[in-house]
């Protein structure tokens, strides 16, 4: 069943086409991982779903029938999530009072309530005594990490990743991938943009590649990696596999 | 000259003590009533793209490109033509609040527009509504960069209350002027007021550089 649904969407920075016609759709609990080059429209297109990148021209996008237009903020913003490149942590904040806040703010839990989940979740990827740091003593995968929890305290339908590992050091894009792990495995359903193919072929339900804001190719991970169609897919997987 | 300025400061020091006293109130008070309407004005400023945003725009550069001796005639003017008659002191604090809480909303406006898009964007994918997204994750990461500029503008306030000698406000430019009619020795009187001015605005100088060392080291700590 559709859980999520973007029809033909075209979206304009200025005189810049920077979605043209993308149309896909995907079911509860899969995994989208959308790749392409930079500069392909991989995070507007994400950006654009919780509108960070201002209205589309034309096109729709769907949650489970509700049209992404229509639906109040407060119930977008409740049902969608996102975690950015850049983790985007309230740098005043402990990492507690990070996660505490917009549950306590928006789901209008109380402090002792939104504290317990935070801490749970906090345990859940092992920074549990982290609770009271601030994020700058925190390492970037770390950061990250912390970033998650803020968003799943909310309990989103649907986890949008933009590139959540592409502003780490190496050594800790395994420990976020491995948070993300967990989370594909228990059914979470996500779009993410990244780079790490790896991931793309263990957990992506399907892959979609993109070029100059056009979608160029939508497979499974076995064939989008064994069998490209396209040969600007073929041309990127050699760039990004072989280098 | 030097023991002459001294001998009349001694001599007179009740007028220039009273004019002291009167500008530092008038600084303060006026530092007080810019911080509500600059803060204030920064911030409708910073989020407001419409009608408000527009009029406060309008407000900021007409402060910023008039003298502040004519803003200070204008409302002294100004005001009893509109029916609204206060003291020449209330008059002056008007003034000073006028024109300062143009360069506050500026400072708070700045301040603002340095913290990093994403500290909004996370804010907003969160949910966060505009009013906590500034009061809960704006506006506490600005205040600690911009209260140097904020306690700087407060030496600003107390070097302009002597444009308030203009409308014959008791401040410390008019106690020397005064000073100076009686004794015809304007050179040493205002040589006082002068000092007076240095005293002041330096160790307020001082105390601001003071802070910001201490802030930039706990940022320091906390980083």
């Amino acid at each position: 069943m559709t859980f999520f649904e973007a029809r033909n969407v075209n979206l304009y920075f200025g005189s810049f086409h920077v979605l043209r016609d993308v149309s896909f759709e995907f079911g509860k609990g899969d995994v989208l991982v959308v790749c392409g080059p930079s500069g392909s429209g991989k995070s507007t297109l994400i950006r654009s779903i919780n509108r960070l990148a201002g209205p589309l021209a034309s096109g729709s996008m769907s949650i489970q029938g509700c049209d992404l237009k229509s639906l109040p903020r407060r119930d977008l913003y409740r049902r969608i999530g996102m975690v950015f490149q850049r983790f985007n942590l309230f740098q005043h904040l402990t990492v507690l009072e990070n996660i505490a806040l917009p549950q306590r703010r928006v789901l209008g839990r109380s402090r002792r309530e939104a504290a317990d989940r935070a801490r749970a979740l906090l345990d859940r990827v092992g920074l549990v005594d982290k609770a009271e740091t601030y994020p700058v003593r925190l390492s970037g995968g770390q950061q990250q990490r912390v970033a998650i929890c803020r968003t799943l305290a909310m309990e989103p339908e649907l986890l949008l990743f933009d590139e959540p590992t592409s502003a780490l050091d190496p050594e800790m894009v395994g420990e976020v991938l491995q948070v993300m792990r967990g989370l594909a495995s228990g059914g979470m359903t996500m779009i993410v943009v990244t780079h790490e193919m790896g991931f793309a072929r263990e957990l992506g339900t399907e892959i979609l590649f993109m070029e100059q804001g056009q979608v160029v190719e939508r497979a499974p991970p076995v064939d989008f990696f064994a069998s490209p169609r396209e040969a600007r897919t073929r041309a990127f997987l050699d760039q990004i596999l072989h280098h | 000259m030097f023991t002459t300025a001294y001998d009349l400061f001694w001599q007179y020091r009740d007028v220039y003590l009273r004019g002291l006293a009167n500008a530092l109130t008038a600084a303060a008070l006026g530092l007080v009533l810019s911080l509500c309407v600059g803060v204030l004005a920064g911030i409708v400023r910073f989020s407001s793209r419409g009608i408000a945003g527009r009029i406060i725009g309008i407000y900021v550069s007409v402060v910023r490109n008039t003298p502040m001796l004519v803003q200070v005639y204008f409302i002294y003017f100004g005001l009893p033509a509109l029916g609204i008659t206060l003291s020449a002191f209330a008059t002056g604090v008007v003034a000073l609040t006028f024109n300062s809480g143009a360069y506050i909303a500026e400072i708070t406006r700045g301040g603002l527009a340095a913290i990093p898009q994403g500290q909004t964007e996370a804010a907003m994918a969160l949910g966060l509504n505009q009013r906590v997204l500034l009061a809960r994750v704006l506006v506490p990461q600005a205040a600690p960069t911009v209260l140097p500029a904020i306690t700087g503008q407060f030496v600003q306030l107390i070097k302009d209350t002597s444009l308030l000698y203009t409308i014959a406000v008791l401040e410390i430019t008019k106690a020397a002027d005064d000073v100076g009619n009686e004794t015809y020795q304007f050179l040493e009187a205002y040589l006082v007021s002068c000092v007076i001015y240095v005293v002041i605005c330096a160790v307020l100088n001082l105390l601001v550089d003071q802070y910001e060392r201490r802030a930039g080291f706990s940022r320091h700590r906390r980083v």
